[in-house]
């Protein structure tokens, strides 16, 4: 056992938002190509900790198990990621994990990232094609701005993008960058310019685009590589508009 | 099991104009640019006549202090809107939570070093109001004849002699010159002006560009200062010991 390769991990656990924290550490054995879900499968086969002492099975969410659903996504050795395209061999051990510190935490390393599902519906995003008869088909949508569309429609509302977000903290209720990345997505698709003023009012407030701070560690957190930042800039561009329309020719 | 979703407590719809926290938000970013950064352009440049010796210099301080209106413009093309960029801008700060051991992302420097220059240049330009401009009415208002000695070449190199006072300026223009080069690049950002991300990185480098020569040209006048007022001191002292003599 000695001369084994074994990997050590530094869970933090909470029972719920109000409990107190602590961290537990677990040993178990090394096998190539390991990633931090397939730890933590292995230490709840047999939770016990590193100094021997049985404990419960840690709690995380999990779903596609290939980076497109966003739910296991935790703080590993500091940074914010999915724990299902994180490999271990890529990781400096100890192997810390925590849950992300921008949501209230549901039990151990799971979340509650309800407040991200709030915003989508507050910035309206989807595409109202609803009516009470037939209202034909949409316009055209232009190859080179269904390209573009297509980056912002990658966005699996994992949560990374606020965990790194300076500006996104228990004192303010700043919506993050995904939901502006959104409504620069819902916005640019030619039905949904229809209710463009929607959207746009939506992240007129103080807890909207204009508190962004510009750090733009959001783009680099992003898993998928989203180009937030400009959406933030463009965003703020047509929010600035529309405010000076509304001011001058009225609604 | 699931905790309370903190809806946004805050409904968006503005309560009438001058509740809208966009306005306000703009405002402190445009009174950045004008009439701040405008106002900081010209002062470097009116400062840098130093080099061109003390009658320039004077002459500089007269056309300035003589304007019509003076005291008016002074207050709302100055005062106020530093004043009320300040307030705010602490506020925006007090509001961030910076995370920079965990994203030591170079952006995320600059996040940083935004809001840690607006707090040093805040107090910086309290001291440098009152040693320039607030003197002067001090002294007017003591029944000082000539209140106007408190900014004149002169003065400016002797205080410029005291390597404290010396530093603090040059701590305060780098401060404020990085404030005002780096909000630009965040203005540009702001008002959408700079939206690929390859603009916003030429953007950058211009900033950077702007950064080095405003501050380069509010030290030199001010090394330039401390030279000439150095001098002036020992031509005091030497003075004064042929006397005793």
């Amino acid at each position: 056992m000695s001369d084994q390769k074994t990997i050590v991990l530094k869970i933090k656990r909470r029972a719920d938002q109000e409990s107190p924290a602590y961290w537990e550490e677990f040993e178990i054995p090394y096998r190539p190509a390991m990633n931090v879900i397939s730890c933590l499968m292995e230490i709840r086969k047999n939770p016990v900790t590193r100094d021997g002492k049985a404990t419960s099975a840690p709690v995380w969410e999990m779903n596609c198990l290939e980076n497109v659903c966003g739910s296991c996504t935790m703080l590993m050795n500091g940074k914010v990621g999915q724990s299902c395209a994180t490999l271990v061999d890529n990781l400096t051990q100890p192997i810390s994990l925590e849950p992300m510190s921008k949501f209230p935490t549901i039990k151990d390393l799971a979340v509650d990232r309800s407040r991200m599902f709030a915003n989508l519906k507050k910035i309206r995003a989807w595409i109202p094609i609803d009516g009470t008869y037939d209202l034909g088909p949409g316009p055209r949508i232009a190859e080179r701005d269904r390209q573009e569309a297509y980056e912002f429609a990658r966005c699996m509302t994992c949560g990374s993008c606020l965990e790194a977000c300076p500006q996104v903290s228990e004192h303010s209720n700043f919506i993050g960058p995904a939901a502006i990345g959104q409504v620069r997505l819902f916005n640019s698709h030619p039905t949904g310019a229809m209710t463009k003023e929607e959207r746009l009012e939506a992240i007129s407030g103080a807890d909207g685009v204009t508190s962004c701070g510009n750090a733009q560690n959001c783009v680099k957190a992003c898993p998928k590589q989203i180009p937030l930042t400009e959406a933030i800039a463009e965003m703020n561009r047509d929010v600035t508009l529309y405010k000076f329309k509304q001011f001058f020719r009225g609604k | 099991m699931a905790v309370a979703s903190p809806e946004n407590k805050e409904t968006t719809r503005a309560k009438g104009r001058l509740h809208d926290p966009y306005l306000w938000h703009r405002l402190h970013s445009a009174s950045g640019i004008f009439p701040i950064g405008f106002f900081l352009i010209q002062h470097l440049i009116a400062n840098s006549y130093a080099l061109r010796g003390a009658g320039a210099y004077n002459t500089v301080i007269r056309v300035y202090g003589g304007l019509p209106f003076v005291a008016v413009l002074e207050v709302v093309l100055i005062y106020i809107p530093i004043l009320y960029h300040s307030i705010y801008g602490i506020w925006i700060t007090a509001y961030g939570q910076s995370n920079l051991t965990r994203y030591s992302y170079g952006r995320n420097w600059m996040y940083f070093m935004q809001r840690a220059s607006g707090i040093i240049a805040f107090f910086y330009i309290g001291y440098h109001i009152w040693n320039t401009s607030l003197q002067k009415y001090f002294l007017l208002w003591q029944g000082n004849p000539n209140p106007e000695q408190a900014i004149s070449y002169h003065a400016m190199a002797l205080q410029m002699a005291d390597p404290l006072h010396f530093w603090i300026q040059v701590v305060g223009i780098v401060a404020v010159v990085f404030h005002f080069t780096n909000g630009f690049w965040n203005f540009c950002i702001r008002w959408g002006l700079t939206i690929s991300a390859r603009s916003q990185r030429l953007n950058q480098y211009g900033c950077w560009g702007l950064f080095f020569i405003f501050a380069g040209m509010g030290i030199w006048s001010i090394v330039h200062l401390r030279a000439d007022g150095m001098r002036a001191e020992l031509t005091q002292t030497s003075s004064a010991a042929g006397m005793v003599r």
